[in-house]
């Protein structure tokens, strides 16, 4: 059961990271608070252009899919899925894109995500 | 001058043959052949006309002032949501709003085309500054039956405004009648079609008599139009379109990507649009004409200004020629057949 | 920081039922049965640590008695709570349980109710997918190759062959492990440690009262420290912080080590974490000094009873200590973020 309010606060469709003026660190997906420090933040728009650092193709599912993690270009590092990209290994240069991530049911609400694809 | 401001295209990597389709419904390959269709796209499991509308709008608004986006209309008969529209859902992934109006359109394969009427009337009439108008389609098929060898994925954007225009909107019209050809009910999963009456009382009815009233209304002959993007449900309709409008083969023929990419039904049409944009000069002369079932066209001629210069992004061509083709096994499972 | 604080909790009995998928039997079960030889008369505090059940330890009858769950580091957390009641003064004599029916949840079930922040389980991934993130990377920096990884868990197995309380006392070959299906590329199926059904218990008492007991050893420290719960915000794929900062409290020679080997890739970064390999010599230290590094056969070859096993531990610890040697126990909650470090001393 997918909370309706909960997916609404936390829609992760748009690239919007967050910035400390304190910390100078950028932050994704976007917190108002900083994590590191809990001073506000102010938004910002992240190109969605990273490098994968780590990767592994995960079997635990109906049909294997690669995941990784990924350092953006302007600092923060995220896990997320790579698509459409067999060759992709660590250092290879991926961009965002939105793709459909899980719906609740047939009758429930879609929740669409970035997942990552190589350049 | 209003018209074209900026444009994106977008087509999923994955292809499948139509001599695979047809081999996994044991029919005669041929029958693809006969309407040229060699290959068609396939979305993954994880794509929809929304996320590939997105993809194709993050292009058309690269260089946009996305705060004075006063419009997002998307056109598609496989919205994601019956009710919901695409449109918002599209306004917050690309970070636009809450400023806009919006809606999402169906009229077959001519939703698109119609999203970018409504844009171009609502900048024409002085109410917004620019509009984003996103035609995207995951066609569905019935197993078995002829439309699976083109019913492929697509989505085309545009944006509609004032300033720095790479194409002028000369004029538009459109041509509609009450015409059964193909349909689909609510709740089904597959639509249905009437055959060969999508021939001559459909297709060829309205594109021919929808561009020949645009030609008329705007003076011009094909001698001064140098690309016409019309429908492309196959590759042959268009062609014999062009014969009965007694155009010059080429010059329909040279911008057609259907026979690798299939029918991408309301991205049809302006994929072809985009496609010609990649590659049109200054000064060129642009004629696209949709077609929708049920029935009806839009048309509209588009002249490109030195603007068109200034685009450097990725092509048409090169979403087409990005390729990776599956097998049926793996082909119904991301267009849900197996589901 | 840690706010190390020495110590010399007596452990004053323990009780250890053999994990292993025991349909048979429910928690209270579990419960009854590891408490049956012991003798509760003078225990006024009860810490239970369960992880998938909320177990209330309501079959104990102790009205100071609460119930703790960090994943995997619920025992060693409920370990480290109980002493630092007897040392307030809050209770003079704790029983510390540790029970867990992880069979009776699906993997799928088991994968969706763990740790991980939505921003990692929205995009699938699991425990699993992302020690193998950690593994890959290690591989990438200090040349070990999977056949190491296995090899990790086959010497556990062999470690097992003498401990009569191993769910899996036999041998696993790392060629088998190879060949098992792949959970998230490098990790197999046959190298993670299992879910499994167990209780461990442990009963301490306050220093002072010592002397009316049979004291086994005593429990001298426990280190705790924290990183993210999201593994690609932390500052390392190669190490764990929370593991590296309870290390730097440790000022003990420690003999003997039970660590978290839910994955052969934690077992190597806790002895890099821990301090007694470099980085990148984990799995030559291990072979080197075969008694020191989860001798009992570590979550992987004893068999995962979640919350459990930190007890599991500090019992398998201790009992494999001579006199006045210092051991520890390593115990991680969901990726890494949280590490608890108990020290006992024979």
């Amino acid at each position: 059961m997918i909370s309706i309010p909960y997916a609404w606060r936390n829609n992760r469709s748009a690239l919007a990271g967050s910035f400390c003026n304190a910390c100078k660190l950028t932050w994704y997906p976007s917190s108002k608070a900083c994590p590191a420090c809990r001073n506000s933040t102010n938004p910002v728009e992240l190109s969605g252009k990273g490098t994968i650092v780590s990767i592994t193709t995960v079997h635990e599912s109906s049909m294997p899919f690669m995941l990784a993690i990924i350092k953006l270009d302007e600092g923060p590092q995220v896990t997320a899925q790579i698509v459409d990209t067999p060759a992709a290994a660590i250092g290879s240069k991926v961009v965002a894109c939105l793709r459909r991530m899980q719906s609740d049911g047939a009758q429930g609400i879609i929740q669409y995500g970035i997942k990552f694809r190589g350049v | 001058m209003i018209g074209i401001t900026g444009y994106g295209a977008y087509i999923p990597k994955y292809r499948i043959k139509a001599e695979e389709i047809a081999k996994a419904n044991n029919a005669d390959p041929s029958i693809p052949k006969s309407i040229l269709i060699e290959e068609k796209s396939v979305p993954a499991a994880d794509e929809d006309s929304l996320t590939m509308g997105v993809e194709a709008a993050r292009i058309a608004i690269k260089d946009i002032d996305k705060s004075r986006i006063g419009a997002i209309y998307c056109g598609s008969e496989s919205k994601v949501y019956a009710v919901k529209p695409n449109a918002t859902i599209v306004g917050e992934a690309l970070g636009i709003g809450p400023n806009y109006s919006a809606a999402d359109l169906e009229f077959a394969c001519k939703a698109g085309t119609a999203a970018l009427q409504i844009c171009l009337g609502l900048v024409k009439a002085g109410f917004i500054e620019s509009g984003l108008a996103i035609g995207s389609d995951t066609a569905q098929a019935a197993p078995g039956d002829i439309l699976e060898y083109s019913a492929a994925a697509g989505a085309a954007a545009f944006v509609v405004g004032k300033e720095k225009v790479m194409a002028e909107l000369e004029g538009t019209c459109s041509y509609a009648t009450d015409t059964p050809d193909f349909w689909r009910r609510q709740l089904q999963k597959f639509p249905s079609h009437a055959e060969q009456f999508t021939g001559t009382p459909a297709y060829f009815k309205h594109v021919v008599a929808c561009t020949r009233m645009m030609m008329e209304k705007l003076d011009l002959t094909e001698k001064d139009i140098d690309h016409f993007a019309f429908h492309t449900p196959n590759g042959k309709f268009p062609l014999k379109a062009a014969k009965l409008l007694g155009l010059p083969k080429e010059k329909i023929e040279k911008n057609l990507l259907v026979s690798k990419i299939g029918n991408t039904y309301s991205a049809a049409s302006l994929l072809v649009f985009t496609h010609i944009l990649d590659q049109a000069k200054p000064g060129e002369r642009i004629l696209v004409t949709s077609f929708g079932s049920g029935a009806g066209s839009d048309s509209f001629v588009f002249k490109v200004t030195d603007q068109i210069k200034k685009i450097k992004q990725k092509t048409t061509q090169s979403y087409v020629d990005e390729k990776e083709y599956v097998g049926y096994a793996a082909y119904s499972k991301c267009v849900g057949l197996l589901r | 920081m840690c706010g190390v604080v020495t110590m010399n909790i007596p452990i004053i009995q323990t009780s250890l039922i053999k994990f292993g998928q025991l349909w048979d039997k429910n928690i209270s079960d579990l419960i009854y049965k590891v408490v049956e030889k012991l003798d509760l008369t003078d225990v006024d505090a009860a810490f239970v640590a369960n992880v998938y059940h909320h177990a209330t330890g309501e079959e104990l009858h102790i009205d100071n008695t609460a119930c703790i769950n960090e994943e995997g580091a619920s025992g060693a957390m409920a370990l480290r709570q109980a002493a630092a009641s007897i040392m307030s003064g809050q209770c003079k004599c704790a029983i510390v349980l540790g029970v867990e029916k992880a069979t009776d949840l699906t993997g799928t079930h088991l994968n969706n109710i763990s740790s991980l922040p939505t921003e990692e389980k929205s995009q699938g991934a699991t425990v699993s997918s992302q020690f193998a993130l950690m593994a890959q990377k290690y591989m990438h920096e200090y040349g070990i190759k999977p056949a190491d990884l296995a090899s990790v868990a086959s010497l556990n197995h062999k470690n097992a062959m003498q401990n009569p309380y191993a769910q899996f006392a036999s041998e696993l070959s790392a060629e088998a492990i190879l060949q098992s299906p792949m959970v998230a590329d490098p990790i197999h199926t046959l190298e993670c440690a299992p879910h499994s059904d167990g209780a461990a218990a442990v009963v301490m008492c306050h220093p002072d009262s010592a002397s009316s007991y049979k004291v086994q050893g005593h429990f001298t420290a426990s280190l705790i420290a924290t990183d993210y719960e999201n593994t690609a915000q932390r500052a390392s794929l190669t190490s764990l912080d929370a593991t590296k900062k309870c290390a730097k409290q440790i000022s003990m020679k420690i003999s003997k080590a039970e660590v978290y080997d839910i994955y052969p890739i934690s077992e190597l970064l806790a002895v890099e974490d821990l301090g007694f390999a470099k980085k990148g010599e984990a799995w030559g230290f291990i072979k080197k000094n075969k008694d020191m590094i989860n001798a009992s056969g570590g979550l992987k070859a004893c068999g995962h009873a979640v919350a459990a096993t930190g007890v599991r531990q500090a019992i398998d610890v201790l009992s494999r200590l001579k006199a006045s040697e210092h051991g520890l126990t390593h115990s991680l909650a969901g990726t890494g973020r949280l590490s608890v470090v108990n020290i006992f001393k024979k």
